[in-house]
């Protein structure tokens, strides 16, 4: 049968050559005639004549083995025909199959090129799998992939062997930054870059050049070279070549020049508009604790990333000795980058599409208990064309046949809803996962699909096909066709499939109430702040004014304008400032430890001005808030960052607390910080507030601590609003008052609080929402095919019922005999659906919060579901058998 | 005695058969039902090839191109497993065929 297949497929493709090749072998036919016949004395002419008549007209013959050669194309051809006019005879049969096929089909493709679009295609850049993005690490802190320090960078940089080169990077690109382009500004984000971050990547302008030499000295008014991104470009210069060389303002300071653009699609680090050259500072040494960058490495030809991984450790075990105040425990992760960038995604992507596997699962064995019943009530038909000599493989290649167009036009249906569907996931899922805008549904996509509808095919043909091309011809044509008792195993078979259908439906099932519970337990864990009626507002002066020699004050009176304005306006119960939000990422880290002690730890560090707690609903343990007095006296200092011999405030997380003093007595104690923008030594407890969400909702809180705001003031702070007004009505006389508090201060990212909240829980949602909608699918579809199998058993013991209805059984008695029977497969169903579940947990394992995969709630819940609505699908039939009437029946 | 005209399916099975005494082109085939059959056959040499060709679609043999005793390119056909199966299946039949024919032509 093979061999058929190759001939048939060679007949197919080379037509041409096989034609050739026949001519050959006719030739030589003709030539031994003509020299049998010449041997024997005809002349050569005549020995020509007789040889072509005796064969018959060469043109005949060749064509008689051309059509014997494409038979099977013009079989195939028939045979197509033949499915499509019969699907258009039976539309409700049809539409419902091909419905099914494109829901499965589709929301399969649709996960696909999601799938492709983040975690498949590998990056970008030339030799990626050369790249690599290192973090410092500090396991005993629980900080697994923290970022990195410009000192330590440059340390690597000069010890490492295994490396071509590496570059530091700033990873929080999310405050914009003003850029002015002649009269116009636009806010864009900013990525500031070593200049060989491009090189090092492998792709360089596509216009222009690359960053030459950073000057050593630069003031934050001194220009700057920029490189633009392609859609910055494309939006703000209108695609203009000739933008090279432009002088552009930042933040106000002209000087900057344009010197290069990226090529369409760059975006490293994700979300920059604009690059910008940073010079390692060679004094870096000052500040080795301070860790606020992020590095990207291309490893040398002959090295691994295990290899890659050892040599940083070393040098990060020989830092920690050389420097152990800010070293100490401190080692490095490494990680090749494109499964940097795909981060936690990976797990959710992965089980979303296998839930689409599920769901096409389902929908396949829902038509291809269709195609059954179809075969069963065509069993007639078959018989008599096995009658008229056609072998089984015919009847099987019919079949098949009609299966695959129907699962043609499903997936061609699948592909157009794919295309819906896609944008709307792109959506849901939010802005956290990288590369998601890049999905497509591309050649790839389409090959998927392909693929899934053959698959399809396969699945929905050949149970039945092979079923129904073995038929008893005398029972099959004769007058109790369709109730030979070879029925019996046909519907036997279909219980078989639904039972499977429900088994893959629970799976899903499942599958969703353990995600749709972490949801709601993730939504429910106690933030230790109220965000609730909170606005944060952006509020930026442009950074020229640091040349100012009295810029410290300026700030700290325009903050203290700001908030004083601020907290005027009625309906304001509380203002306060801030440098970070919690849980809008990239949080600044600090050393800290206890007075006089060598030993320090980790804590997140926030900058925040009075009446913060209060603002953003923490609760205050012990001690007091900071004052105006904590912050008052450094606006009177020429420059903030001198140092005071008087000890700072800080204020402590409950979990500082108990770690540096576990008997519980912190106010009055002191601790020293590492990051800080003026040499503190020492720093006074004056407060300990309960423990907040700041990084991430899952796990433990860290240790943090709070210092005053104006200590360090930015020229980029966040002002948070408590208010009961709607923020329509309130946000417009913030930004006013802002705006009165100096010409210059602008406001940008005004944004809800528990908008900021929902966002990080967006993934956990999105996983959420689409597997129930699967699940939800899944249900409906398996609702449909039990219905639809169990409608067609009835219909043939219709007489049955009849004649028990006769004989004096009651409409309960019959139904208590039919639910029975539908007990089986709905049982077998639930429990392969269990145990498929069960061996599955553990891949979601990862997904889930607050629940395990083994939770007994969400396996008894979603049993019940599938139990309910299937026994409620398998009596709807049975009621309507008993509706109609006996004597009709038995009459019929 | 007059030649009589083979019916396709007679036509399959003398062709498998020659093929047992070895691999053959067409034409060689063509030329052993002559011989054997003492030009008793007419095998009109057109639908021939178009049994070969449907013989190797049917996997009852195979082809290949290949050069023959004097150095023509010609296409060999070999008997494969299941036409040898085929052939032996076919033959028991028109033996039977053959017995039942005779007995009722002859029956008084």
């Amino acid at each position: 049968m093979f061999a058929r297949l190759v001939a048939c497929v060679r007949g197919i493709a080379g037509r041409r050559r096989i034609s050739a090749e026949v001519d050959d072998e006719l030739r030589f036919h003709i030539d031994q005639e003509i020299e049998r016949h010449v041997s024997r004395g005809v002349s050569p002419v005549e020995a020509r004549r007789m040889a072509l008549r005796d064969l018959g007209g060469l043109t005949h013959v060749t064509q008689a083995v051309r059509e014997v050669r494409t038979i099977w194309l013009d079989l195939l051809g028939r045979d197509m025909r033949h499915a499509f006019r019969s699907l258009s005879r039976s539309p409700l049969f049809s539409a419902t199959a091909v419905l099914t096929l494109a829901l499965g089909i589709g929301g399969s493709t649709a996960l696909f090129s999601i799938v492709n679009a983040v975690l498949l295609r590998p990056l970008p850049y030339p030799d990626p799998d050369r790249l690599v993005r290192i973090w410092e690490s500090n396991p005993a802190e629980g900080n697994e992939r923290g970022l990195v320090s410009a000192a330590n960078f440059a340390d690597w940089r000069s010890r490492s062997r295994t490396f071509d080169d590496l570059a530091l990077f700033n990873v929080d690109v999310e405050a914009p930054i003003v850029l002015g382009i002649g009269d116009a500004s636009v806010q864009v984000k900013q990525a500031a870059v070593t200049p060989n971050l491009f090189g090092l990547l492998g792709i360089g302008p596509a216009i222009g050049r690359g960053f030459g030499v950073v000057p050593e000295r630069r003031g934050p008014l001194d220009g700057t070279e920029i490189i633009l991104s392609h859609a910055l470009w494309e939006r703000a210069f209108g695609g203009d070549p000739t933008v090279i060389g432009r002088a552009v303002r930042v933040e106000g300071a002209a000087g900057s020049v344009v010197v290069g653009v990226m090529p369409a699609g760059f975006t490293f680090p994700e979300g920059a508009d604009i690059w910008t050259p940073m010079r390692v500072p060679v004094n870096a040494a000052a500040r080795r604790g301070l860790r606020m960058f992020g590095a990207v490495g291309r490893l040398e030809a002959k090295a691994s990333v295990a290899t890659a991984r050892r040599d940083l450790q070393s040098i990060a075990g020989a830092l920690a000795r050389e420097h152990s105040a800010t070293n100490a425990q401190w080692t490095v992760a490494i990680l090749p980058l494109d499964e940097s960038v795909v981060g936690a995604n990976r797990h959710a992507l992965v089980t979303l599409f296998a839930a689409t596997a599920f769901v096409m699962l389902v929908g396949c064995a829902n038509v291809s208990n269709l195609l059954f019943a179809r075969g069963i009530a065509r069993r007639g038909e078959l018989a008599v064309r096995t009658a008229l000599g056609a072998s089984r493989g015919t009847i099987v290649r019919l079949l098949l046949t009609g299966a695959a167009v129907l699962a043609l036009i499903g997936g061609s249906a699948g592909v157009a809803f794919a295309r819906v569907l896609l944008p709307i996931l792109v959506q849901l899922a939010g802005e956290n996962v990288p590369r998601l805008t890049e999905a497509r549904v591309g050649m790839l996509t389409l090959l998927y699909s392909g693929g899934a509808a053959i698959v399809a095919a396969v699945l929905t043909g050949l149970v039945p096909a092979l079923r129904h091309s073995r038929t008893d011809l005398v029972t099959a044509i004769g007058p109790e066709g369709a109730r030979s008792t070879r029925l019996g195993a046909d519907i036997r078979l279909q219980r078989v499939i639904v039972a499977g259908e429900l088994a893959a439906c629970l799976v899903l099932l499942v599958g969703a109430m353990l995600l749709v519970q972490t949801f709601v337990r993730l939504k429910a864990v106690d933030l230790g702040f109220d965000p609730e009626h909170v606005i944060s507002i952006e509020a930026r002066v442009p950074i020229y004014r640091s040349l100012a020699p009295d810029r410290w004050q300026r700030l700290a009176s325009d903050t203290r304008a700001a908030l004083q304005r601020l907290r005027a306006v009625s309906g304001v119960q509380a203002v306060s400032a801030a440098r970070d939000l919690p849980l809008a990422g990239n949080l600044l880290t600090t050393d800290i430890k206890l007075f006089g002690d060598t030993r320090s730890r980790q804590a997140l560090y926030h900058r925040v001005s009075p009446d913060y707690f209060r603002t953003m609903g923490m609760t205050l343990v012990q001690g007091r808030d900071f004052t105006d007095e904590d912050m008052s006296d450094l606006a009177r200092l020429p420059d903030p960052r001198a140092a005071v011999p008087r000890p700072g405030a800080v204020i402590v997380s409950e979990t500082t607390a108990r770690a540096f003093w576990p008997s519980g007595d912190a106010i009055g104690q002191f601790l020293s910080t590492s990051y800080d923008a003026r040499p503190i030594s020492r720093r006074q407890v004056v407060g300990v507030v309960r423990d907040v969400r700041s990084e991430t909702l899952r796990g433990g809180p860290p240790a943090e601590v709070y210092v005053p705001y104006l200590e360090d003031p930015s020229f980029a702070m966040t002002l948070l609003v408590r208010t009961t007004l709607p923020t329509d009505q309130i946000v417009p006389t913030l930004r006013r008052e802002l705006s009165e508090v100096s010409a210059d201060m602008s406001t940008a990212n005004v944004r809800m609080l528990d908008d900021v909240v929902g966002d990080s829980m967006r993934s956990s949602r999105f996983s959420a929402f689409v597997v129930a909608a699967f699940a939800i699918t899944a249900l409906l579809l398996s609702a449909l095919g039990v219905f639809g199998v169990f409608a067609f058993g009835i219909a043939t013991r219709v007489r049955e019922i009849g004649i028990r209805t006769a004989l004096g059984a009651t409409g309960s008695d019959i139904t208590r005999m039919f639910l029975k029977q539908a007990a089986g497969p709905i049982c077998v169903g639930v429990v392969l659906g269990t145990v498929g579940a069960f061996g599955l947990g553990r891949f979601i394992q990862a997904l889930l919060f607050g629940v395990t995969p083994h939770d007994t709630l969400s396996y008894v819940a979603a049993a019940s579901v599938l139990v309910g609505v299937a026994l409620a699908a398998s009596y709807l039939p049975v009621r309507r058998a008993l509706q109609a009437d006996p004597a009709q029946t038995l009459r019929s | 005695m007059s030649k009589i005209d083979l019916l396709q399916g007679t036509l399959d099975l003398l062709i498998l058969k020659i093929l047992t005494l070895g691999p053959n082109h067409g034409w060689g085939i063509a030329n052993r039902i002559r011989q054997i059959s003492r030009d008793g056959l007419n095998a009109s040499q057109g639908s021939l090839y178009p049994a070969l060709h449907r013989l190797e679609l049917s996997g009852d043999v195979k082809s290949e191109m290949a050069s023959s005793e004097n150095n023509r390119r010609a296409r060999i056909y070999t008997l494969t497993t299941a036409g040898r199966r085929r052939l032996d299946s076919e033959t028991a039949s028109w033996e039977q065929f053959a017995v039942s024919m005779k007995r009722i032509l002859q029956a008084g």
